[in-house]
């Protein structure tokens, strides 16, 4: 009877919490990319 | 004690040295928070059907722990900024600011699960209640919070201006946690932090406890992850205006 109510909240939680994890790596992943290519580019010039 | 907090707070102040602690804690913190996560699901499908409220009971075992976390962010930014304005502690700001989305998160999880239980449960989705009405300026605190950094490009400016908001807002987080004390709420009153005589039954209180540690794992190594993300970024600001 309820069903819906229960799935609806874990699955709102499920994605939500996946969301932000997912941009959270995604973010450090290409923090590390961006800090690797400046490296590159410096050492380059250097 | 407070000479050795001291003393660990000067050690890992230095960004290079908690980005090698970071590295470590990494892995071996989300494989606990994941492990927890999945015991506490495992608990949480074993739960009888509450006497009054049928199966929707299970709602509570994400919407509590949301809620937990929704305050305990906003008062892990609160500090974070002291730290980082009194202490002068360069990763305060950073800590502060990869925890507010992760906040901001939780507490849209709380308002929304609440909403799903609170149409069956008490006919509405939404009441004007003190509760319900604090955790939506909690809210737009995280955002606000959010937004600012991001409005201001000086990071100086930005971090100041931001941590007088993380001050000032959590004001806020008592009345949130009171509200349902100090007013007449449709939301119930605490059911869990009466320890001497909790309101709820063991069937119910230990999944809902084991799921409260399962989203304060899931918090801390999210803010982790978002924390080395900062660092880097600051990093990269450095060295390209070092350009």
């Amino acid at each position: 009877m309820y069903d819906f109510y229960i799935y609806a909240s874990y699955a709102f939680t499920a994605f939500a919490l996946g969301a932000i994890i997912a941009v959270s790596f995604h973010g450090l992943a290409r923090a590390r990319q961006r800090l690797a290519a400046l490296q590159d580019m410096q050492n380059g010039d250097g | 004690m407070l000479e050795r907090l001291e003393n660990l707070s000067a050690l890992y102040a230095n960004p290079h040295r908690f980005m090698n602690l970071a590295a470590r804690l990494h892995a071996p913190l989300w494989l606990v928070a994941v492990g927890v996560l999945g015991f506490g699901l495992f608990m949480v499908a074993g739960v009888p059907d509450d006497y009054q409220q049928g199966a929707t009971v299970r709602i509570m075992f994400v919407h509590v722990p949301a809620a937990w976390m929704a305050l305990f962010a906003y008062s892990f930014i609160f500090f974070a900024s002291i730290v980082a304005v009194v202490l002068r502690h360069p990763l305060g700001y950073l800590a502060a600011r990869a925890a507010a989305p992760v906040g901001a998160v939780f507490t849209l999880v709380a308002l929304v699960t609440g909403a799903l239980w609170g149409q069956p449960m008490w006919g509405t989705w939404w009441v004007w209640d003190a509760r319900l009405t604090s955790v939506l300026v909690l809210l737009f605190l995280y955002l606000g919070y959010i937004a600012l950094w991001e409005a201001i490009d000086d990071y100086g400016r930005a971090a100041r201006a931001t941590s007088i908001l993380a001050v000032v807002g959590f004001v806020n987080v008592p009345i949130v946690k009171f509200s349902v004390d100090w007013w007449n709420t449709l939301h119930q009153p605490a059911s869990v932090s009466r320890f001497a005589r909790p309101a709820l039954h063991a069937d119910f209180l230990y999944p809902l406890l084991v799921m409260g540690v399962a989203f304060l794992l899931l918090f801390l190594a999210i803010t982790l992850t978002r924390l080395q993300m900062e660092v880097l970024r600051q990093r990269l600001r450095v060295r390209q205006s070092e350009n």
